[in-house]
């Protein structure tokens, strides 16, 4: 019941958070902006009918107040209206290139995990010696060094000299047809950026990972199992690990946002066909149905993981559980 | 006794930032952020002074010219670096009849912006006998690399007083080595389709006062078309096909300038000025870091782009800072209401997709570099105030501020007196890590292409070399050095804040 009531509090301040960023966002795009999209569509050689006919097309002859009501039907029915750019409803283009991105978030973001969490795993339970230094110096240099660095450096070396990888799209074109051939072609089209995206986000997961444990391992009831003569990687993964599990778990999901808006720059430097390139594209365009929606989903994406790390904090942490329960 | 009191309180102080000094001095990491930092901003200050061009300088060299110092390597041992000369002729052949004088041009009259000249000359007939006559200037110069890029020659050139006479200037490149050669570079009858040496002597128009410019460079169509088929080039007809043909060893090079007069009659006359004349090589080497597409100085690129992406991260942090720590103390120190609203709004604003929707604002309030600057302020100061609230809510309590209340201080004296000065070091270290995080978002906005165009930003160096081919044609000193300056520069301050964070926050004091 405890964990219910909290859910649905938490599940009506996101909605109502995301009404106010829909709000907000009508507002700048809508009513502030100086940008006419009509004249980026059309040429110089285009006839003052044919812009009106543009104009009528995309309803933006309507007066604001009924074009409000049609954005938010358009967002919350999840249509979107027609993008001016590629001129097919928004959604299509969505579902185009959507699961591109999350194929490539979802792998840096599993591979990052394993190793970061594992190498931060290690350095804390060989705290001060060299495997430590070295993890800590990976956090602070991944840290402190963008992310495009390495990606830039990566397609240098490896896209335009020696020419090891392919460079952009997710395949080649026309992709392979047959189903194994295509999963190694999409592999070897996918490995740069993954990598790439893993060994720029490891290192802050280690860092993490690692004082978080070395927080853990200097409390009393570590003291007490070494005491009982108790291995060492059982007590980092029983009495580690497990405490320090619900705050791993939070900056998953709080991180998830960072990862979405960081593959921006990974996309545009790999040209990578995802939401992050096409955003790119469409800003640049003023294609502003395309971007209403990306933003739409965005705020989504923000929230779902607020409310995401908020839940499982809930779940995974007994002294937050219990709270609830009283 | 009030001046005492202060006395003893400035003491106090110094001794303070003495002890801290003291105790910065031993953390290594904190030494090299602030060596970093520095040098950085020495680099900014002196810019004017160290850069070796002017940042908008085109042209300097071939684009994509290699780092002068990868002639280390013996592959690219004799590659031509730039040199721009005046052409400082002498007299070779000169002939009774015809005056040759050195004058130096005042550019005034001339109605040059700028000359350098050490020697333009002034060739005058004045009546003689109606052959043919001809006088020859040269200049030798030594060319100790292999086959140039590009060459250019210029020099301004006048005829005035012309009665009765045709004329002709010529200019000619000579090879003097093993199989001396002769080409024809430019003469003032040319006309493009007439490859063969076009010596008619004309009379037909003059210029009048005017100086005409003359450019002839070998990567002009009309420049190469006359210089193709005297190296017996047909096809395949580039400026490095036709200037390995011209220039295949290294030894003696002269320009040869002829001018040659053709009097009708005796009374004939005619005074022609040479003026300015001066000889480029563009080198294939060039610099500390090289050249890009538009032949310009990376190095200098660079130098300017620090005070850009300095100030970005000072203004942004400082501003963002003083909002964040603004409102994170009204809200934890005031409460109820008031804090309500700022939080509910802090988290309204972490639920925005920051980055998409700068790049939105940025694109329809226009590209401007102190537009972004605000609107990175604007979004970045959330999470500032949500720890600064936190940290008052504690200290509120604690038992030093409860005494102070006790004994009747007011609320504005606790704040200044109290909360103040313990949450400083705490927004301290936080601006020294929001300053990476401005110059970064400032770099990846105009490295997308989202950048103030009049800025030359850092992130627009690298902007330029992605969309001007410096992947295919692997100039790799025009995508990294700037990407490297970037790193380098947010390392020095994230280095700072780490070493503050490890001197401030006493848990992480405790461990050695």
């Amino acid at each position: 019941m405890g964990l219910g009531r909290y859910m649905a509090r938490r599940f009506l301040i996101a909605f109502t958070t995301l009404f106010v960023i829909v709000n907000v966002q009508f507002f700048i795009f809508q009513v502030v902006n100086p940008v006419d999209p009509v004249r980026l569509m059309i040429g110089p050689g285009f006839t003052p009918e044919t812009r009106q006919m543009l104009i009528v097309l995309y309803g933006l002859d309507k007066p604001l107040f009924e074009r409000y009501f049609i954005y938010i039907k358009n967002l919350y029915t999840f249509t979107f209206g027609i993008s001016f750019l590629s001129r097919r409803p928004v959604i299509v283009d969505i579902l185009s290139y959507l699961p591109n991105t999350l194929y490539l978030l979802g792998l840096a973001m599993i591979f990052r995990l394993l190793f970061g969490i594992i190498s931060g795993l290690t350095a804390a339970s060989k705290r001060g010696k060299r495997w430590d230094v070295t993890i800590v110096s990976i956090g602070l240099i991944s840290w402190a060094m963008p992310a495009f660095i390495l990606q830039l450096l990566f397609r240098f070396v490896f896209c335009s000299q020696l020419k090891w990888f392919p460079f952009g799209m997710m395949t080649s074109y026309p992709p392979p047809t047959a189903p194994l051939e295509y999963l190694k072609d999409l592999l070897y089209h996918t490995a740069l950026p993954v990598t790439t995206m893993v060994a720029m986000g490891f290192g802050s997961w280690a860092f993490y990972t690692r004082n978080l444990l070395v927080g853990v391992l200097t409390e009393d009831y570590v003291l007490t199992a070494r005491a009982k003569g108790i291995k060492e990687r059982i007590i980092v993964w029983k009495h580690g690990f497990r405490v320090i599990l619900p705050p791993i778990v939070t900056m998953i999901f709080l991180g998830l946002p960072g990862l979405i808006t960081g593959a921006i720059i990974t996309e545009y430097i790999f040209t990578w066909p995802g939401l992050g390139w096409w955003l790119v594209h469409s800003t640049m365009n003023a294609d502003y149905p395309s971007v209403q929606a990306m933003f739409f989903i965005y705020s989504i994406l923000m929230l779902l993981s607020n409310f995401l790390a908020d839940l499982t904090y809930g779940y995974l942490d007994p002294r937050i559980r219990v709270g609830m329960r009283r | 006794m009030g001046s005492s009191m202060r006395r003893i309180k400035l003491k106090i102080m110094l001794s303070r930032i003495k002890g801290f000094w003291e105790e910065y001095r031993r953390n290594r990491i904190g030494i090299v952020g602030l060596a970093i930092i520095l040098f950085f901003i020495i680099t900014a200050f002196l810019a004017p002074v160290i850069s070796p061009y002017n940042p908008t300088d085109k042209g300097l060299a071939v684009p994509l010219a290699l780092p002068l110092w990868m002639k280390m390597f013996p592959k690219n041992q004799d590659l031509p670096s730039t040199q721009i000369s005046e052409i400082d002729f002498t007299i070779a052949e000169s002939n009774d009849y015809i005056d040759v004088e050195f004058t130096n041009y005042d550019p005034e009259i001339c109605g040059f912006l700028e000359t350098t000249t050490i020697r333009d000359w002034k060739v005058k007939y004045n009546g003689g006998p109606t052959d043919p006559l001809e006088i020859k200037l040269i200049w030798n110069f030594n060319y100790p690399y292999q086959s140039p890029p590009i060459i250019r020659q210029s020099f301004r050139w006048r005829v005035v007083d012309i009665r009765n006479i045709g004329y002709n200037i010529e200019l000619s490149l000579v090879r003097w080595g093993n199989e001396p050669a002769e080409y024809s570079l430019w003469d003032s009858n040319f006309k493009k389709g007439t490859p063969e040496k076009s010596l008619k002597y004309k009379e037909d128009y003059i210029y009048g006062d005017w100086p005409r410019l003359v450019k002839i460079s070998t990567d002009y169509e009309e420049s190469l078309s006359r210089i193709a088929p005297q190296v017996g080039l047909k096809e395949g007809i580039t400026s490095k096909s036709v200037l390995k043909e011209m220039f295949p060893e290294k030894g003696e090079y002269g320009l040869i300038m002829y001018v040659r007069l053709n009097p009708k009659s005796t009374n004939a006359s005619c005074e022609i000025d040479i003026i300015d004349p001066e000889y480029v090589l563009l080198g294939s080497a060039h610099g500390i870091l090289g050249t890009n597409h538009e032949g310009a100085d990376i190095l200098s690129r660079l130098i300017y782009g620090v005070k850009v992406s300095l100030s970005i991260g000072l203004i942004v942090a400082v501003i963002s800072v003083v909002i964040g720590t603004f409102i994170g103390v009204v809200s934890g120190y005031v409460g109820g209401f008031v804090d309500e609203v700022n939080m509910r709004l802090v988290d309204l604003l972490l639920c925005l997709p920051i980055f998409p929707l700068l790049l939105a604002l940025v694109l329809m309030f226009g590209r401007d570099l102190y537009l972004i600057m605000f609107l990175l302020a604007l979004l970045s100061w959330m999470g500032l105030s949500r720890t600064v609230r936190s940290q008052v809510l504690s200290l509120r309590e604690m038992a030093f501020v409860e005494s102070a209340i006790a004994s009747g201080a007011t609320k504005g004296y606790i704040l200044v007196k109290h909360i103040i000065p313990n949450i400083t070091p705490l927004v301290f270290t936080s601006m020294m890590l929001s300053i990476p995080g401005a110059i970064l978002s400032e770099s990846s906005l105009s490295f997308l292409g989202f950048g103030d165009p009049k800025v030359m930003s850092w992130g627009r160096i690298i902007n330029n070399a992605m969309n001007f081919g410096a992947f295919p044609r692997g100039a790799w000193w025009w995508i990294f050095s700037p990407a490297v300056a970037i790193m380098l520069l947010s390392a020095g301050f994230v280095f700072v804040s780490h070493a503050l964070d490890q001197i401030i926050n006493p848990r992480l004091r405790q461990r050695k």
